[in-house]
C-alpha cells in the first residue's frame, strides 16, 4: 500500500483516528547549490560527478571554502543532507597536494567509526586516488595497529580510543601529530553533558600533543540542530569557529503527526500508554508494507514493543524475524546485523533506543514512530529525519506520553515547529572531571608550571604532586606513579564499569551489559530483565563482581524498581529572589537508594506483588537548583496539602525542564521537603544526577520565571480533575486535592509577565 | 571554597592508602659499606655527591649535562648461578647464530646486554625509564654499566649517555625487549627530542628462543623463572620486581638513595642472567649429547625451523629417555606427525596407539585415518571411531560422526560403489 493511502487509514481509523492532535505537512524544498573552488582536484569531483553529485549543495560548498581559508568551523544541517562531504573534500583535497598531512576523525561510537571509515574508502577508489583510512579502535588487531599509526592518512576513531589508546601512546604516532592538518568531530551535539565535559578536556589534551609536535589541526565540526552549535563547539574545542548553518540538500515531502493516547480513566487521568499506541499504529505500518524505525526511550520499552511487534507479525503473515531490537547492550555484532539488514531492507521493521539517532547508514526507511517525546527536539528532529530522505513522502509519529512533558508537546504542538531548540550544555570545569584530565594530560607530557588546563591550574597541578601522584622538578610536574590514568577515567559518565549480564545454565553466555546507574533499577535480585525480547528472571545479583545472573523465563508480569533520595546542601553558588520565592543553584550531596520493586503485570500493569531490593547506598556531590516559598505562599495551605503540592510541583518540575535545557527527564532528581534544614522553608530541589553537575541546574536557575510560567500554564489547562501523570502526577490514593494544592503554589510565585 | 576542599579531601583518602603501602615496601636490607664486588671506577666522580657515595656511581659529562653512571667490571670466571661469564664466549659461531636466531648476528664480543627498570609496566608516555643497565664484554672482564635517572630534569643526560653506548655496540641483547624495553626507551628518546642512534643496529631478544626451548619445563617464561631453572641462579636478599618502582618514587620524593642499591643489583642481576641464558640456549643447540628433555626440546627447535630431518633424528634419540615422564606425550605427539607427514606412518602407528590408549583424541583419529587408508582395517577403524565419538565434545562430534557413517557405508560395500559411480559421471561428462 503506498504511504499516502496509509495516512489516510491512519487518519480514518476508527480506533485511531481521533488520538491524532496534530498532522502537519512539511513541503518538499528544492536544493541550492554551490560551486567547487578554484583548483579543487578533478580526480575528486569527477569521482562524485561518477557517483551521481555533479555539483555540491550550498553548506557543503560553503564548508569547503572555509575550511581551506584556515577557520575552524561547525556545520548544522538535519540528516540527510550530506554532511560528511563538508569534511571529506577538504581532507581529501589536502592530502592529495600534501600526502604527508593527516587528519584525524573523532566519531561518538565504533559503528559510526566503521561507517564512515567504508564512506572515506568508497570516494577514494571511486577517485583512484591513494589516501589510506583506518578505523583505530577497540577491535583493531594489534598486527594493523602499526599499520595505521605509520600509514594512515586519515584515522577513523572515537573519543574513549584517542583518551586511552591514543594520546597516552602519542610518542607511537609521531607521524599523525607531526602533520595533523585536521581533526573532525562529528555528531557534535552527542558531546555534552558529562561526555562533553570529559571530551572538551580530552580536547585540551589533544591540543597540547599538537603543540609538542608543532602541528594545529583545523578544526571540523558537524551537529545536528541545537541552539547554540557555536558556543558549544567553542567550550568543546577552545577555539574560535566559524558557523555554517544554511542547509541547501533538498527534502521530501514530509508529514509529521502527533499522537496523544486517549483518557481511560478519567478521575486518575490516566491515558493509554505510549507503548500501546506505537504498537498500534506500527502494526498498521508494517501489514502495508511500511519499512518502519520505531524508537523507545528505555531499554525496557524496546523490549516490550519489540515482543509485541514480532507476534502482531507472527500471527498475521509469519515474518516475526524481520522485527530486530536494537540498543546499547546489545553486542556489536547483533547490532551489524540489524544495520545490514535494514539497508538492504529484509528487515522491514527496528525498534530502537536512541543509539540509532545517530548518523548510522541505514538507507531511508518510510515512516518513524516515536514512542513517547524523545526529551529534547534535537533528539525528535533527529529521530524524524531517520524517516524520509531527498525524495518522497515520509512519516513522522510523536506518540506522547502521559508525562507532563508529553502533555506539554500535545497541548501545545506548535513547540515542535516553532521554537528553537535547547542548547547543548558542557562544563569542561567540572572539577572531578577536569582534574581526572589533569592527571592524564601529566602522564602525556610534564605540565609547565606556568601552563593553563582550565582556572586554576597550577593550584591543581600543587595538590595532585602533594598527593604523591606528580613531582615537581625543574619547571615542570612530573607524573610519577605506576598506574595508567586514563585506564580509571571513563569518559561516558562518572562511574566506569558497566554490569555483565550472564545468563546461567548448561552453557553460561554473557548476553548482555548494562552501565552502572541502571543496574540497581533494572537488574536487581528478582527483576524481570528483557533482553532480544526475551523476558530473563535475576536469580543473584552480584553487586561487588558486576555481574547478575540471569536465567530464561517466560512470565506474565514486568518489574519496576523505585528510588529514594535523600539531599544536604553543601554551597550556594548564587540565589536571588523571585515572586514569593528564594531561588538558588549550589552544591548538594544525595544519597540514592533503590528500595523496593512492584511487580506489573504486562498489559494491565496491575500490581500483582513487589519484594524489597537489598543493594548498598550510593552517594555523590552534585549541583542542583532549587526554590524555597515564602511565607506568604505557603501560609495559605495546612501542612499536608502544602506537602502534597510540593511533590506535585517537583513531578512536574523534573518532567518539564527538558523543555529548557538540553536533557532528558532521567538526568534529573527532584526532591520536595516541607521544611528544608539548609533554607529553613518549604523547598524543591532539582539536582543533576551526574556527579558534579554539567551546568544543568545553573541553566534552570536561570530559566526560573519561565519555568514557573511552563508549569503554571500546564497545570491550569490540563483537563484532568485533580491530577494526572501529565501535570503534577497522579492523585495518589485517596487524595483529591494536590492538582489543587500545587495550582495554589504556583499562583503564588508564577510572574504574570513571564 | 568549599569543593576545593571536598576534592583535597578525596586525594588525601588516596595518599593515605598509597602511604600505608610504601611503608610496607621499605625495608632497607643493603646496610650502608656492603659495597659490590670490584666496583670500577668511573670518569670525573664526584666523590661529594650522596648519590655517589652511596650507590658507588659517578658523574659522566655529556652535550646535555652530566649523568650519573656506575660501572662494575667482573673477571670473565665470575660465576652467575652455574654459568661463568666467558662460557657464552666459548661457544660456536654457528649456535650463537642459532640462539639469536639471526645468521649474521655478530660476535658475542661485540654484543650489548642490555636490561631497564621502569616507574611501571604500563607503558605509554608517563613510564620512565630511571635505570638502565647495559653489559659487555671487554679484554679482561665482563663491563656492566648502568645509567641512573638521578632527577627528573635529568632525563637527556642519562638518555643521551646511553644512546651513545648503546649504538657503539654492534647488536643488543635484551629479554622481552621487543615488546618493552626497546619501545619505552624510544618513547623516552621521542620526548626528550634525542636521535636513537642505536635503532639502526640489530635487536636480539632471547625470550623467543627460551619460549622455544623451555615453554614445556619453566613455570613461566620470565627471565626470572629462566634464570632460577637453567642457570640454577638464586637471588640472594633481592628486590622483587613490583617493588621496584616505589623505591624509585621514594628516591625522588623523599631522596631515598640507600634502597636503590638493591635495584641496582637487581638490574645487575638480570644483566648476567642475560649473559647465562643466552650461554646455555646456544650449548644446547650445539652438543652432540643431550639429555633426553634437551634434546626433545631441540628436536621441536628444529621443527619450528622448518628441518625436519634434524628434527625426527632427535625425537628419536630423545624418545625412550622420556619414557614415563611428563614430556613424552608432546615430544611422541609431535615425533609421528613428524613421521606422518615424512610418509613413515607405519612407524607412527605405534605412536599413536599408545597415545590414543593414555587418552589422546588427536592421536586417536589418526589411528582411525591410518586403519581406513593406510593398514585397510576397516572394522578395527570403525570401532576406534566409535570409542572416540562416545567421549568426544560437541565441537567436534559432527567430523567424527562423519567418518563413522563413511567406514559403515565402505564396510557395507556402498562406498566403493559411489566411488565408482561417481567416476564415470565425471568421465561422462568429459
Amino acid at each position: 500500500m503506498p504511504l499516502s493511502d496509509v495516512l489516510e487509514s491512519l487518519k480514518n481509523d476508527p480506533q485511531l483516528g481521533a488520538g491524532f492532535a496534530e498532522w502537519r505537512e512539511l513541503p518538499a524544498l528544492p536544493a541550492t547549490y554551490g560551486e567547487f573552488p578554484e583548483g579543487f582536484d578533478v580526480r575528486l569531483s569527477e569521482a562524485l560527478g561518477r557517483s551521481g553529485i555533479e555539483r555540491l549543495y550550498s553548506h557543503q560548498a560553503e564548508a569547503l571554502r572555509t575550511v581551506m581559508a584556515g577557520r575552524n568551523v561547525v556545520v548544522v544541517t538535519p540528516t540527510a543532507s550530506g554532511k560528511t562531504l563538508c569534511y571529506n573534500l577538504p581532507v581529501l583535497q589536502t592530502i592529495l597536494k600534501n600526502p604527508e598531512a593527516r587528519a584525524l576523525y573523532l566519531f561518538p561510537t565504533k559503528a559510526l567509526s566503521q561507517d564512515q571509515m567504508e564512506e572515506v574508502h568508497d570516494l577514494t577508489t571511486e577517485a583512484q586516488i591513494n589516501v589510506k583510512s583506518f578505523t583505530y579502535d577497540g577491535d583493531t588487531p594489534g598486527e594493523a595497529r602499526r599499520k595505521v599509526r605509520e600509514a594512515g592518512h586519515i584515522v577513523v576513531t572515537n573519543p574513549d580510543m584517542l583518551h586511552t589508546g591514543i594520546l597516552p601512546h602519542h610518542t607511537k604516532w609521531i607521524k599523525l601529530f607531526e602533520n595533523l592538518r585536521y581533526v573532525v568531530i562529528d555528531e557534535l551535539h552527542q558531546y555534552r553533558g558529562v561526555f562533553g565535559s570529559h571530551v572538551a578536556n580530552l580536547i585540551r589534551r589533544l591540543h597540547r600533543i599538537c603543540h609538542f609536535y608543532n602541528s594545529r589541526p583545523i578544526f571540523i565540526t558537524c551537529s545536528a540542530t541545537i541552539a547554540n552549535p557555536r558556543e558549544l563547539a567553542e567550550e568543546l574545542i577552545g577555539k574560535p569557529v566559524s558557523l555554517i548553518d544554511q542547509n541547501g540538500a533538498p527534502r521530501g515531502r514530509k508529514i509529521i503527526a502527533i499522537y496523544n493516547p486517549p483518557v481511560v480513566n478519567k478521575e486518575l487521568g490516566i491515558r493509554r500508554s505510549s507503548v500501546h499506541a506505537a504498537r498500534m499504529i506500527g502494526t498498521k505500518l508494517l501489514q502495508a508494507g511500511v519499512q518502519t524505525l520505531v524508537f523507545a526511550r528505555s531499554r525496557v520499552r524496546v523490549e516490550l514493543l519489540l515482543r509485541y511487534l514480532r507476534d502482531a507479525l507472527k500471527t498475521r503473515v509469519g515474518e516475526a524475524n524481520k522485527v530486530e531490537g536494537y540498543r546499547g547492550g546489545y553486542l556489536p555484532n547483533e547490532r551489524r546485523a540489524v544495520e545490514r539488514g535494514l539497508r538492504e531492507g529484509r528487515i522491514r521493521a527496528v525498534v530502537a533506543t536512541n543509539a540509532l539517532e545517530l548518523g548510522i547508514d541505514i538507507g531511508s526507511l518510510d515512516a518513524s514512530i516515536l514512542t513517547g517525546y524523545p526529551g529534547t527536539l534535537a533528539s525528535a528532529w533527529q529521530q524524524m529525519g531517520r524517516a524520509g530522505r531527498r525524495s518522497g513522502l515520509s512519516l513522522s509519529v510523536i506518540v506522547t506520553s502521559s508525562s507532563p512533558l508529553g502533555q506539554y508537546i500535545a497541548k501545545n504542538p506548535q513547540y515542535i515547529f516553532d521554537t528553537p531548540p535547547e542548547a547543548g550544555l558542557i562544563d569542561p570545569e567540572n572539577l572531578l572531571v577536569r582534574i581526572s584530565h589533569v592527571k592524564c594530560a601529566a602522564f602525556e607530557l610534564p605540565f609547565r608550571k606556568e601552563e593553563e588546563f582550565g582556572p586554576d591550574t597550577s593550584e591543581l597541578l600543587e595538590l595532585l604532586s602533594q598527593e604523591n601522584v606528580l613531582v615537581p622538578a625543574g619547571d615542570s610536574y612530573h607524573w610519577m606513579a605506576e598506574s595508567f590514568p586514563a585506564e580509571g577515567v571513563s569518559l561516558r559518565s562518572a562511574s566506569i564499569d558497566n554490569f555483565v549480564i550472564i545468563e546461567t545454565g548448561a552453557k553460561a553466555r554473557v548476553i548482555g551489559e548494562l552501565d552502572r546507574p541502571s543496574a540497581p533499577l533494572l537488574i536487581h535480585d528478582e527483576a524481570i530483565y528483557m533482553h532480544g525480547g526475551t523476558q530473563y528472571h535475576v536469580d543473584r545479583l552480584d553487586w561487588k563482581e558486576k555481574k547478575a545472573y540471569v536465567k530464561k523465563v517466560d512470565v506474565d508480569y514486568y518489574t519496576d524498581a523505585n528510588l529514594a533520595v535523600d539531599l544536604e546542601v553543601l554551597d550556594s553558588f548564587s540565589s536571588t529572589r523571585h515572586k514569593g520565592t528564594a531561588v538558588d543553584h549550589g552544591e548538594v550531596a544525595t544519597k540514592y537508594v533503590a528500595t523496593i520493586f512492584k511487580k506489573l503485570k504486562l498489559g494491565t500493569n496491575e500490581n500483582v506483588g513487589w519484594g524489597k531490593i537489598q543493594i548498598p547506598e550510593e552517594s555523590h556531590h552534585t549541583t542542583a537548583y532549587w526554590m524555597a516559598l515564602e511565607d506568604e505562599v505557603a501560609a495559605g495551605l495546612p501542612e499536608a496539602r502544602l506537602e502534597e503540592g510540593l511533590v506535585g510541583l517537583a513531578y512536574l518540575l523534573r518532567h518539564i525542564a527538558p523543555i529548557f535545557v538540553m536533557c532528558d527527564a532521567r538526568d534529573l532528581q527532584a526532591v520536595a521537603q516541607v521544611r528544608s534544614t539548609f533554607t529553613r522553608r518549604p523547598t524543591i530541589f532539582v539536582c543533576e544526577n551526574q556527579p558534579g553537575g554539567v551546568g544543568m541546574a545553573r541553566k534552570l536557575f536561570e530559566v526560573h520565571p519561565k519555568l514557573m510560567r511552563a508549569a503554571y500554564d500546564l497545570v491550569r489547562h490540563c483537563d484532568c480533575e485533580c491530577g494526572c501523570p501529565g501535570c503534577v502526577g497522579p492523585a495518589i490514593g485517596e487524595s483529591t486535592t494536590s492538582k489543587e494544592a500545587t495550582l495554589m503554589i504556583l499562583e503564588g510565585v508564577t510572574d504574570a509577565e513571564a | 571554597m568549599l569543593k576545593r576542599e571536598r576534592v583535597l579531601g578525596a586525594l588525601a583518602e588516596l595518599a593515605g592508602k598509597r602511604k600505608e603501602k610504601n611503608e610496607e615496601r621499605t625495608p632497607d636490607d643493603h646496610p650502608p659499606g656492603n659495597a659490590p664486588p670490584q666496583a670500577g671506577d668511573t670518569a670525573g666522580a664526584h666523590a661529594d655527591s650522596p648519590l655517589a657515595e652511596i650507590l658507588h656511581g659517578g658523574w659522566r659529562q655529556t652535550e646535555y649535562g652530566p649523568a650519573f653512571v656506575k660501572d662494575i667490571n667482573f673477571p670473565l670466571h665470575h660465576v652467575h648461578g652455574n654459568m661463568p661469564l666467558n662460557r657464552v664466549l666459548g661457544q660456536q659461531r654457528d649456535a650463537i647464530h642459532r640462539a639469536l636466531c639471526d645468521r649474521k648476528s655478530p660476535p658475542v664480543s661485540s654484543l650489548g646486554f642490555f636490561d631497564t627498570e621502569t616507574t611501571g609496566l604500563s607503558g605509554g608516555t608517563g613510564t620512565y625509564v630511571f635505570l638502565a643497565g647495559l653489559g659487555s664484554f671487554e679484554k679482561n672482564g665482563f663491563h656492566l654499566r648502568q645509567y641512573f635517572l638521578s632527577s627528573l630534569e635529568d632525563e637527556r643526560p642519562m638518555l643521551s649517555a646511553l644512546a651513545q653506548d648503546l649504538a657503539s655496540l654492534e647488536g643488543i641483547v635484551t629479554y622481552n625487549g621487543r615488546s618493552f624495553d626497546m619501545p619505552v626507551l624510544e618513547t623516552r628518546a621521542t620526548l626528550a627530542r634525542l636521535p636513537m642512534p642505536w635503532k639502526n643496529r640489530p635487536h636480539f631478544d632471547l625470550l623467543r628462543p627460551v619460549r622455544r626451548l623451555y615453554r614445556h619445563r619453566l613455570p613461566s617464561c620470565r627471565l626470572s623463572d629462566a634464570e632460577s631453572h637453567i642457570l640454577r641462579f638464586q637471588r640472594q636478599g633481592d628486590v622483587p620486581g613490583h617493588l621496584i618502582p616505589a623505591l624509585y618514587f621514594d628516591y625522588i620524593r623523599a631522596g631515598r638513595i640507600g634502597p636503590l642499591r638493591g635495584v641496582f643489583r637487581h638490574n645487575g642481576d638480570d644483566i648476567l642472567s642475560l649473559v647465562g641464558v643466552l650461554a646455555s640456549v646456544a650449548a644446547l643447540l650445539s652438543q652432540e649429547a643431550l639429555e633426553a628433555s634437551d634434546a626433545a626440546a631441540v628436536a621441536r627447535w628444529w621443527e619450528l625451523e622448518n628441518e625436519p630431518d634434524r628434527a625426527r633424528a632427535l625425537y628419536q634419540s630423545a624418545l625412550p629417555g622420556l619414557e614415563g615422564g611428563e614430556d613424552w606425550p608432546w615430544a611422541a605427539g609431535r615425533y609421528a606427525m613428524l613421521l606422518k607427514r615424512g610418509g613413515a606412518r607405519k612407524e607412527a602407528a605405534p605412536l599413536w596407539h599408545r597415545l590414543w590408549s593414555r587418552g589422546d583424541r588427536g592421536a586417536g583419529i589418526e589411528i582411525a585415518k591410518y586403519l581406513e587408508h593406510e593398514a585397510r582395517d576397516l572394522p578395527a577403524a570403525k570401532e576406534v571411531t566409535r570409542t572416540i565419538l562416545a567421549s568426544c565434545p560437541k565441537t567436534e562430534r559432527k567430523k567424527v560422526k562423519h567418518r563413522l557413517e563413511r567406514l559403515r557405508r565402505k564396510l557395507q560395500g556402498g562406498w566403493y560403489g559411489k566411488k565408482n559411480i561417481r567416476r564415470k559421471t565425471s568421465r561422462g561428462n568429459r
